[in-house]
């Protein structure tokens, strides 16, 4: 049943296969508006498949480059590229398309291709290659993309977000600001966490499937140690007006006031003691977190713009104007065993003791020395305690395996001699006159386990308590708050432990103040009271600006999954940091780890997997800032595109969709078709395309006449311009170029002379069409990588070129003559770097030459030649027949005639076609728009009938005679496309011959159906004429009529009847070219006996004058 | 030094095009020797510019275009290849050797492949060295003033023309239907018109036959007031036919160190003897049937070889030059005068250090050079010189000699350079009629009378010589002949040039040979 659809005027083609692509260029010299749809990013690396490689050896990518610039810059087609196809759904108005474009990151439109990205790009998979795919510049559209992943584990695990994956690859590279600038984004204590942290990064690391986890930890240390710091940075100003008060210079206060400054606020952090940094001063040795490092962290914070105030304890007061406080005090209270004899003398708590050691109270402790307690803190005391002199006995409850410190720390606690007892638990301790003495400890076991699995343990019943002499007792079993300090904020404002009670939003039981790290939360690590600090400044910010801050980045496509972990992949052990040996380590202030060597990170980070592929280092986007091409914002979408018609153009990428309206531009039954095959499906599904659209689609009727619009003629006055573009800088630039292009305006007739960041930029462009009006040039050298001003598109050229061409030359009133062109980034720019000599001397001498020549630019040819819109059909074939229906149906005029040896017999009745019963053609003269054909009629009488195109059926081709010009023999026209080492066939698509206008109904040695020969044979004679004003091609030849001596030469050598013949008063020819038909190649040229035939661009003068300038000037 | 090599690639727009801008991405090594000039196709570049470039110093040019097949144009890469074929004869002729001229194509996806050739053909053209051409100068012209042209006017007597139009009514440019005229141009120099086109354009236009002179009652040489004037007057190239590729060969041929092969070529059976005080001068003729050979299918060459066989015959057995030059007549006689002279001075040191005492040549713009022309601009020739047909005439005076039979009607065309010289009077109207034809007939306009092939000294080619050639070759037919003979090598080229046209056709077709040529053929002992 057909189902009536009122069809948008607009065609979905689906896989930008050579049929896609054939279908989608037919359709948009039609007119019609056409959404491209591909899995690939870059249509010249998928099309350059040898697959498709054409029979003349010339890939496809390059073979159709001109179509494939075309759909570029045909404003009526958009691409929808890297994208796949949901769904495809039948709706009134045609098909909906659902379809997902993935992100490429990168604006084609503004993406100059300089190659600075790719430039800046470090990551360096497993495999070697870069996350940003730069494929060189004839990348359609001109862009690289960027392949980037789901968020990776190590970043995923890190309570700050930290982006582990970008400073690797920053490190790896060498790059050791970058990595240290993209480590304080998230932890503004890198040389800090650098030791201490408790890295949850590595245990994520997606490493420890194939060895060890990655040394993150080790390298962010390097990291943060190997750049100096920079000392003459002013303090930033503030941008926002509130003030915060940061009760607390721990982790977790430094870490709030660090992402408050940032966002503009004014921070005052409080701190009760001398110094600042909170337990990471008190609490943590110097042997393993030197001040220095400690002291350069915090500096970085004063520098930023946070005010300490030292010695100085927060306590609210009406007087001051803290819009919002965040308390993150700590804790400071050491917890209690709660056994009896704890109150003796020489039991003291951790937290105490450290902070008395490390205030430089305490110097020197000898004796026996027992630590209570297995967690890091009691390592922590216990190294202290083995560097103050102690003889020291660690006592865990735990047996040593499930001992909850770091392994590290056990270990380091052990080479420095300190004894180790466990599964003991103290039962009391024993003194006399109040002084210690011993211990009682009992003997336990693991316990069943809790909730979360850990065997808290038990005593063993009956187990013999045991006691051993101490002098001294540190008990580090964790540190409580002290609820008195809150009192004044109410009841529940606190645990009755004096942590803080905090909302999920970091709010706490009073308006403006907020809490963080382990005072509102309880003891933790370095790193998650860091995360808690941060969480508080944004809750301030949210509280005061009711604004969220994102704390992770939302540009990862959370669905494209990590590369695959392959056996390619070598096994190589982690890198181990050195360590001083324990003799010499009998120091508080020497610190035992000793980091890693530049070459240890460079090795190591060689085995960073790279997981999300792009690490979102951001070097790209600091690379190509003045461009502005790169962001990287998740640009992906996913929508449904309308149109009133589909074109399947490549089976493996569509899903199953079922219509007789549903247009298939593949073979279901050849496996491998050839390339002018798909080609010719191609414009066979576009002609059906046309029909499906109906009477929206345009039509061209009756006569018509095609121009271009006439170019400006070249002004008399000589005032020129010189524009010079960098391309970014990308290949290097020198002082000497800026000097001399500043010196160009001192020298006639160059009236102005700049140079630009990069001329196909938009602003770019817009300066130099800006200034050209502005001071009034008449001539202009463009030196960029454009290397012609003509409108031809061959196979080098790129997207950017053909943009910059057309932001210059089109409908701006500035004519092609105008421009000298010279290709400066490819001759002269990238020497920059291998020779700058050579560089500058070939820069100047492009220059001097371009200037040189533009004083001897001509005027270029504006053709413009009647079309007649009928189309001519010669044959008896069904392909024939099939090209007649398709012509007819479209709308267009159609007379159908037999061939010389076949006559016309009988014709079905289709709309719009005059089948001419019993005639047969005889001859074929005129070119496209205006062919002749001699048609003997049924009653055996010639008549001639113009037709603008003209299709020939299989046998016509073999034997109608086109004798363009009555004086001489047929023009022999190829009639099958190039192959390889076939001489004398120019290039067109299966279909069509060297003569435009002049199509095959069924092209020869093409295995397709002659049902579907016969309908892109339709589409061609569609497209063949004109729809409106052309460019100005601009490099046609002219010949000089006096010169000429009508030798025919270049008559019988004109691949494309672009030359004709006429009769000069002298009694012979003279050969006289149809501009709109030459295509400039100037073989004539080079047969001409008495160089009556020159082109206006690049004549023979100007091409001796650069022979010479190269040669004899040097 | 290496650097100063210079090499040219003139690179098509296509193929070649799009891997060697890959190659300028990527930052590959290309050779910095070479300069690429982008051209649209292959076939585009002319064999003039090809050897433009070695005129002018290039050590090496390589033309590179598409693969056979993949021309976007079809024809582009074997009109390239023929154009390449061409000037590497040249260049062999000339002893700069097949190697200095490269011809190569590549698909776009092979920039290795044109990386690996360009740094190939650098280290080839390395290996052979800097280009023994050493650009000659081309300035010092005087610049043309009312003063100068006036005083040029004064020393070839053009104040005594009487305004009578003799020289006009005679003139076959004016006759072919061109705008031209002797009396106007000698009118705008007498009136100090020097930018008008009479100036400009028409001293370019004339064939200096000298019929003008010979009608002319005031006895104005007018052929020489062309010459000077052309020495004085700036054409930018612009009249040079052949895009000036005569032009460029004579000009290269200055350099001393050339090591010219010119006669390679010649068969085994011809014997010369390097000790002979006698030299055969031959001519430019083996480089024009290289140029020509494409089209025009012309063996002037021969009249060389037959010019040899002739002496032999007479069993003279005179020495040849290996590295022989052009003569220079055409760069005297197109306004190079300063080149001429330096190109002349060269010549006659290379002949009197043979120790030579007579030349012979076959050319009539040879011998006029040699014999006139040399003197006249103060080269002194110590040597005599002879053209070919007086030697004949004098041998065969000898007795004993005669011709066999040549089957053919023939007519014959006298070179302008003899028609009025003893050579055209007396020596080849005996030499014509000693032989054994059908018939022989003089066309309508001969002997001192008869018309110029259309073309002087490689200059002023256009649609009105081709007139003239065409009414020459017509009266050639009125005859009724069958064979036109000829004696100069330009005039097979021109008239042969003229034959080619898809009109005319037969009707102007005819074939030709040189009467040197007819000599040695037909020539038998009695």
């Amino acid at each position: 049943m057909k189902v009536f659809k009122e069809r948008l005027q607009k065609v979905c083609v689906i896989g930008a296969t050579p049929a896609g692509i054939a279908a989608t260029n037919k359709l948009g010299e039609m007119g019609i508006a056409v959404t491209l749809i591909d899995e690939s990013p870059d249509l010249n690396e998928k099309l350059a498949s040898d697959m498709w490689r054409m029979p003349s050896g010339v890939s496809f990518n390059y073979a159709l480059r001109p179509g494939l610039l075309r759909i570029m810059r045909n404003p009526g087609i958009r691409l929808l590229l890297p994208a796949s196809v949901n769904s495809i759904k039948h709706t009134p108005q045609g098909f909906s398309v659902r379809y997902k474009k993935r992100a490429s990151y990168v604006d084609p439109n503004k993406c100059t291709l300089c190659g600075l990205c790719s430039q800046s790009c470090p990551a360096t998979g497993p495999d070697g290659a870069k996350a940003l795919r730069y494929g060189g510049r004839h990348a359609l559209p001109g862009r690289p993309v960027i392949d980037k992943r789901r968020t990776p584990l190590c970043q995923a695990n890190c309570p700050l977000g930290v982006n582990v994956q970008g400073y690797m690859a920053l490190a790896h590279a060498g790059k050791y600001a970058e990595a240290l600038e993209l480590i304080r984004k998230d932890n503004v204590l890198p040389g800090i966490c650098g030791r201490i942290c408790t890295h949850p990064c590595e245990a994520a690391c997606r490493r420890n499937d194939l060895d060890q986890p990655l040394a993150i930890r080790d390298i962010k240390r390097f990291i943060a140690d190997s750049v100096l710091p920079n000392s003459s940075s002013a303090k930033p100003a503030a941008t926002r007006p509130e003030k915060i008060a940061v009760a607390g210079s721990g982790p977790a206060g430094l870490a709030a006031a660090s992402d408050l400054i940032r966002l503009g606020y004014q921070v005052t952090v409080f701190e009760k003691e001398n110094s600042p940094g909170g337990l990471l001063r008190y609490g943590v040795g110097p042997f393993r977190l030197p001040r220095v490092v400690l002291d350069r962290e915090i500096d970085y914070l004063s520098q930023a713009g946070v005010e300490f105030r030292l010695g100085c304890e927060y306590k609210p007061s009406p007087d001051d104007d803290f819009s919002a406080i965040v308390f993150a005090t700590g804790l400071w209270k050491d917890r209690k065993l709660n056994v009896l004899g704890e109150d003796l003398h020489g039991v003291v708590g951790c937290i105490s003791f450290l902070s008395a050691v490390f205030r430089g109270e305490i110097k020197s402790i000898s004796g026996k020395t027992a630590v209570i307690g297995d967690g890091n803190s009691a390592f922590e005391a216990a190294r202290t305690l083995v560097r103050l002199g102690a003889e020291v006995t660690l006592i865990s409850w735990f047996p040593e395996a499930l001992i909850p410190a770091d392994a590290a720390e056990v270990e380091g606690a052990l080479k420095e001699g300190v004894e180790l007892k466990t599964s003991l638990k103290v039962a009391r301790f024993l003194g006399t006159g109040g002084n210690l003495k011993a211990v009682r400890l009992i003997p336990t076991k693991p316990g069943p386990p809790d909730a979360k699995g850990i065997p808290w343990p038990v005593s063993v019943e009956g187990g013999n308590p045991l006691e051993i002499e101490f002098e001294r007792v540190v008990i580090a079993i964790g540190q409580t708050g002290d609820a008195t300090h809150f009192e004044g904020y109410g009841d529940g404002f606190t645990t009755p432990d004096g942590i803080i009670r905090v909302d999920e939003k970091g709010g706490t039981g009073a308006q403006n103040v907020f809490a963080a790290g382990d005072v509102a939360m309880g003891p933790s690590s370095v790193v998650s009271a860091m995360a808690s600090g941060r969480a508080a400044a944004r809750a301030v910010h949210g509280f005061l600006t009711g604004q969220t801050v994102e704390h992770r980045s939302l540009s990862r496509p959370q669905e494209s999954d990590f590369p695959p972990i392959t056996t390619e992949i070598p096994s190589i052990p982690r890198t181990v940091m050195p360590e001083l040996n324990r003799i010499s380590s009998r120091d508080l202030s020497v610190e035992v780890s000793l980091g890693l060597t530049e070459d240890q990170v460079r090795s190591e980070t060689s085995r960073c997997l790279q997981c999300g592929v792009c690490s979102e280092c951001f070097q790209c986007i600091e690379a190509c800032r003045a461009a502005g091409a790169i962001s990287q914002a998740d640009d992906s979408s996913q929508a449904a595109e309308h149109a009133g018609v589909v074109i399947i153009a490549d089976p493996a990428f569509a899903p199953g969709i079922k219509g007789e309206d549903v247009i298939r531009a593949y073979s279901s039954k050849a496996i491998n078709p050839d390339v002018s095959a798909q080609m010719l499906r191609g414009f066979a599904a576009a002609a059906e395309a046309v029909l499906l659209l109906g009477d929206g689609a345009p039509r061209v009727k009756g006569h018509g006449i095609s121009f271009s619009p006439p170019s400006p003629k070249l002004s008399p006055e000589l005032r020129a311009g010189v524009f010079v573009c960098r391309c970014n800088d990308a290949l290097g630039w020198d002082p000497e170029l800026d000097r001399y292009i500043s010196r160009l305006g001192e020298n006639s007739p160059v009236e102005y002379a700049e140079s630009v960041a990069s001329a196909c930029a938009q602003e770019g462009a817009a300066s130099i069409l800006r200034t050209i009006r502005e001071k009034g040039l008449t001539r202009f050298v463009l030196a960029s990588c454009v290397c012609c001003p003509l409108d031809l598109i061959c196979s080098a050229c790129t997207d950017q070129r053909s943009r910059l061409k057309a932001a210059i030359f089109q409908g701006t009133g500035i004519a092609r003559a105008m421009a000298e062109t010279c290709n400066l980034r490819g001759e002269a720019l990238t020497l920059l770097k291998s020779d700058p000599a050579l560089a500058v001397s070939r820069f100047k001498g492009l220059i001097q030459r371009s200037i040189g020549r533009v004083a001897h630019l001509k005027s270029l040819p504006t053709p413009g030649r009647q079309y007649n819109f009928t189309t001519a059909l010669i044959g008896v074939s069904e392909a024939v027949a099939k090209s007649a229906q398709t012509l007819g149906q479209m709308g267009m005029e159609v007379f159908w005639f037999g061939s010389p040896d076949g006559p016309l017999s009988s014709a079905p009745d289709f709309p719009n076609v005059h089948a001419f019963l019993g005639s047969s053609a005889v001859t074929l003269k005129g070119t496209v728009g205006d062919f002749r054909v001699v048609v003997r009629m049924e009653d055996g009488g010639q008549q001639v009938f113009s037709a603008g195109s003209v299709i020939l059926g299989n046998r016509a081709r073999k034997n109608l005679a086109y004798m363009p010009h009555p004086d001489m023999p047929p023009h022999e026209f190829a009639d099958s496309m190039q192959t390889k080492d076939a001489r004398g066939v120019p290039f067109f698509v299966p279909g069509a011959t060297s003569i435009a206008g002049l199509l095959l109904a069924s092209p020869p040695g093409i295995n397709v159906s002659e049902r579907l020969k016969g309908t892109a044979a339709g589409i061609l004679a569609a497209t063949v004429m004109p729809r409106g004003p052309r460019q100005n091609k601009g490099y046609t030849v002219s010949i000089n009529e006096i010169l000429c001596r009508g030798c025919g030469r270049c008559v019988k050598a004109c691949p494309y009847r672009a030359i004709s013949f006429h009769h000069n008063s002298l009694g012979f020819g003279y050969a006289v070219v149809d501009e709109a038909l030459c295509k400039g190649c100037g073989n004539c040229i080079s047969i001409c006996p008495c160089d009556a035939a020159d082109s206006p661009y690049r004549d023979r003068f100007q091409l001796e004058q650069m022979i010479e300038e190269i040669t004899a000037r040097g | 030094m290496e650097n100063d090599l210079k090499i040219l690639l003139f690179l098509c727009n296509w193929c070649p095009h799009a891997a060697f801008q890959n190659l300028q991405d990527t930052l590959a090594p290309l050779p910095a020797e070479i300069r690429m000039i982008r051209i649209p196709c292959s076939g585009r570049i002319t064999k003039s510019l090809l050897f433009k470039a070695f005129e002018t110093g290039a050590d090496g040019v390589a033309l590179v275009g598409c693969p056979p097949g993949a021309c976007r144009y079809g024809i582009g890469t074997g009109v390239a290849e023929r154009n390449v074929d061409d000037t590497r004869g040249i260049l062999r002729l000339l002893g700069l050797g097949d190697e200095r001229i490269g011809f190569a194509s590549f698909y776009p996806d092979q920039p290795s492949e044109i990386l690996e050739f360009l740094a190939g053909f650098r280290d080839r053209i390395k290996e052979l060295g800097k280009t023994p051409i050493v650009p000659p100068s081309r300035t010092g012209k005087p610049a043309l003033t009312p003063e100068l042209a006036s005083s040029i006017m004064g020393s070839h007597n053009i104040y005594t023309c009487q305004d009578c139009g003799k020289c006009s009514s005679a003139c076959p440019v004016a006759l072919s239907g061109k705008p031209f005229s002797p009396r106007a141009i000698a009118n705008a120099a007498a009136t100090g018109e020097l930018d008008s086109p009479r100036i400009s354009d028409d001293i370019w236009s004339c064939l200096t036959c000298g019929l003008c002179y010979d009608r002319c009652p005031s006895a104005v040489s007018f052929p020489d007031f062309i010459k000077e004037m052309r020495n004085v007057a700036s054409a930018n190239g612009r009249f040079e036919a052949h895009e000036g590729f005569f032009h460029s060969l004579m000009r290269a041929m200055i350099s001393k160190d050339l090591p010219v092969e010119h006669w390679k070529w010649l068969a085994p059976e011809i014997q010369t003897d390097p000790e002979s005080k006698m030299l055969f001068f031959g001519g430019c003729a083996p480089y024009f049937d290289i140029f020509f050979k494409n089209h025009l299918g012309i063996s002037t060459s021969n009249i060389l070889a037959d010019a040899l066989k002739l002496m032999n015959f007479f069993d003279i057995y005179p020495a040849i030059m290996q590295n022989e030059r052009c003569c220079g007549h055409d760069l005297l006689w197109s306004g190079d005068r300063d080149n001429f002279i330096k190109l002349a001075r060269l010549n006659v040191e290379l002949i009197s250090d043979m120790g030579i005492e007579e030349l012979v040549t076959a050319c009539p713009e040879c011998y006029r050079a040699f014999s006139r022309d040399y003197r006249e601009n103060g080269i002194e020739v110590r040597f005599k010189v002879t053209h070919i047909f007086e030697l004949a005439d004098t041998e065969i005076s000898k007795g004993a000699v005669g011709f066999s039979r040549l089957n053919k009607k023939i007519t014959f065309q006298d070179p302008c350079r003899s028609r009025r010289s003893q050579t055209g009077r007396q020596f080849m109207r005996n030499l014509l009629g000693r032989l054994n034809v059908r018939v022989f007939n003089e066309m309508r306009d001969w002997g001192a009378s008869s018309l110029c092939c259309g073309n002087c000294a490689w200059t002023g080619c256009d649609s009105y010589s081709k007139a003239m050639q065409v009414s020459r070759l017509r009266q050639a037919k009125e005859t009724g002949s069958d064979l036109l003979v000829t004696a100069c090598p330009k005039c097979q080229i021109h008239l042969r040039c003229a034959m080619e046209d898809p009109v005319l056709e037969d009707e102007i077709r005819m074939e030709m040979m040189d009467l040197t040529s007819v000599l040695a053929r037909t020539i038998q002992w009695e």
